[in-house]
């Protein structure tokens, strides 16, 4: 009888054993969310819907909460040879205020061809189709209202207002990632915050230097190839260039200086970093070329995994001068996974991203689905606001706001109550107080944004009313960092629910980067007048080092299999 | 309704998390990221791969242990 309840205590304690071991891999594979290749036909697809289209899937995102300015970028006028940048640089910077007189005064000064414009167009003609069956020249004022309407109104529901001027292919595929970028923050409904290029740079400066020192650029400001190797390549990505000529093995960012950055801003160890590489790609490979790339921005993400940092980029070519070098981005930009629907194709049908690629979209088909749905319901949707645009007196949103969007539901209602404003003034107190409660300005204001705090028009409604407070949160009120609250310790953070990720964090700490070992010596010799530095690169054993680590899984796998009969009690 | 409680429990949820304590391990795990070198080892081994293999070997097992256990339990095997 003993012996029966030694054995069943003996098999129990390996189940209850096993039973954690499984919870253990559940939890952690669950908690890791699939990573599959987007296509080169969701590329297509997501290039076929417009920049409108995504910005309302961004408004329908669940509880995406924006922080600070829009980032306009890529926009131009190819006809003319006349770069937007100025137009944005006085109107997209103060786009939160919305400057009536630089926008005049810019928009007299150009022909705005781009797609939004265009879209509106069509909107105002009344339906898609319309406007290609008259080609005709929208007329000026009544682009420029609704242009000028739609930049208002996006700045309480965008995080990130990208308008396209297709005038090259090459920048055209780049534009369809940032698309993509933006969708992708709907789909996983992440908190995003937003910073133009000069908040993000303050606080950049605020990190490695004092406030009041900006020499150092990063990814902006940068007009010539030799800027962004040596500013933004050379010191951000610790990127090793000699004399112009690209090492390979002179990355050494796994753990770089933007990293470490976001470690400071988040305080939590977890963020991602969006880039649009097309600055970096475009300036490396054309320095004549003064696109402004995009904004980095950090976004905080709920779902994402912890202790691991995503990179969102839009293009992941690496240009080097006329060659295209096929690079794992991962190891490049130091960041573990990445979100991107612009995969690079390079000449030889590779992709650019060899080891880890994060999608966006699990299924191609759902995108236009999404948008369509969108397109429909959607508060910006032309049926419901373009039409009747002076029915809602759009709010200004000051510099650094909170801006909740609303979720699909409160959407839907929301678009109901628009379209029959106009004539009902009880809805349209309703619309505008649903609004309004969706802007949350900050209490704390960053000092270095100048920007005066604005009072809380609407102090009750707690809009993040799905962000749990941050219990450390009032252990550093002064922080400007004011995202931190947004960043909830789940069940994962805290003991001892957390050993299960400590330990999945753990081992995979030991994964992030792979480069051949680059040593160097000097050699030194006074008598003889000789002075050396000797550098052995192993990198030309790449591929016996791939093979070397293919055979060690292989014992590996087998001394597992050997295990494993003692395991199961085969033997 | 649905809202009342959903916030309740996400009320009760936070408290209950604000109660405990945070990781304490979660320092030194991101610690061990900064270690240098750490890209020339997995030059050399080849770390993620081996964690992927635990994985699937570790579930293959604990399915076989479930299994046996089932079996076991309606005495289809001694």
């Amino acid at each position: 009888m003993k012996q029966k309840f030694q054995i069943i205590k003996k098999y129990l304690t390996k189940f209850v054993c096993c039973l954690l071991i499984s919870a253990i891999i559940t939890c952690t594979t669950v908690y890791e969310s699939p990573k599959i290749l987007i296509t080169e036909a969701a590329v297509e697809t997501l290039a076929t819907y417009g920049i409108m289209e995504l910005i309302f899937a961004i408004l329908a995102a669940a509880g995406v909460t924006v922080v600070g300015g829009v980032a306009i970028d890529e926009l131009r006028d190819t006809d003319l040879n006349v770069s937007l940048d100025n137009f944005f640089s006085e109107v997209g910077d103060t786009l939160y205020e919305f400057n009536e007189e630089a926008f005049e005064e810019s928009y007299n000064t150009l022909v705005v061809q781009s797609y939004l414009a265009s879209y509106l167009q069509m909107a105002c003609n009344g339906n898609g189709d319309s406007g290609d069956e008259d080609p005709e020249e929208p007329e000026p004022d009544k682009t420029k209202e609704l242009l000028k309407k739609a930049l208002r109104f996006l700045q309480i529901g965008t995080a990130g207002l990208y308008l396209d001027q297709e005038f090259n292919q090459y920048l055209a595929e780049i534009n369809s990632g940032a698309r993509a970028s933006i969708g992708s923050y709907a789909k996983y409904g992440l908190t995003v915050e937003m910073l133009n290029n000069e908040l993000f740079m303050q606080r950049f400066n605020k990190y490695f230097y004092d406030e009041d020192n900006h020499d150092f650029f990063g990814f902006y400001g940068e007009t010539t190839a030799n800027d962004v190797k040596q500013s933004a390549v050379g010191y951000i990505l610790n990127y090793d260039y000699e004399g112009g000529v690209y090492n390979p093995n002179g990355y050494t960012s796994t753990y770089s200086d933007i990293k470490k950055f976001l470690v400071h801003y988040d305080d939590e160890n977890m963020g991602v970093i969006i880039m649009n590489t097309s600055k970096l790609c475009v300036d490396i490979k054309n320095s004549k070329n003064g696109n402004d790339g995009s904004a980095l921005k950090s976004v905080k993400v709920d779902n994402f995994k912890e202790n691991v940092y995503y990179g969102v980029c839009t293009d992941s070519h690496i240009y080097h001068q006329d060659k295209i070098t096929p690079i794992d981005l991962s190891r490049y930009y130091g960041f573990d996974y990445y979100i991107t629907s612009d995969i690079g194709y390079l000449e030889n049908n590779e992709t650019a991203l060899i080891d880890y690629c994060f999608d966006i979209y699990t299924n191609v088909v759902e995108v236009p689905q999404y948008v369509n749905l969108l397109r429909a319901r959607a508060i910006a949707s032309p049926s419901g606001f373009i039409t009747n645009p002076d029915a809602i007196e759009m709010p200004i949103i000051p510099n650094g706001s909170v801006v909740t969007i609303p979720k699909v539901a409160e959407i839907q209602q929301l678009t109901d109550d628009i379209s029959i404003a106009e004539t009902q003034p009880e809805v349209g107190t309703r619309v505008q107080t649903a609004l309004d409660t969706l802007i949350q300005p900050q209490t704390q204001v960053d000092p270095d944004t100048g920007a005066d705090p604005a009072p809380n028009p609407n102090p009750s409604p707690e809009v993040n009313s799905t962000t749990p407070p941050d219990p450390d949160s009032s252990a550093a009120p002064d922080d400007d960092d004011d995202v931190d609250n947004y960043l909830t310790p789940g069940l994962k953070d805290v003991f001892p629910f957390c050993i299960p990720w400590d330990i999945y964090a753990l081992f995979k700490n030991f994964t992030s980067g792979r480069s051949a070992p680059v040593i160097e010596f000097n050699l030194k010799s006074n008598r003889f007048g000789f002075n050396h530095t000797v550098r052995i690169d192993l990198s030309v054993f790449d591929e016996v080092a791939a093979i070397c680590r293919t055979l060690e899984l292989a014992l590996y796998m087998m001394a597992l299999a050997v295990g494993t009969r003692k395991l199961i009690g085969a033997e | 309704m649905e809202d009342f409680l959903r916030d309740l429990l996400m009320k009760f949820y936070d408290i209950i998390i604000a109660a405990l304590p945070r990781s304490p391990f979660a320092a030194f795990v991101n610690a061990v990221g900064s270690v240098p070198y750490l890209a020339q080892l997995n030059w050399f081994i080849p770390v993620s791969e081996i964690i992927a293999v635990t994985e699937a070997w570790l579930t293959a097992i604990v399915l076989y242990y479930l299994y046996s256990a089932l079996l076991r339990y309606i005495k289809v095997i001694g």
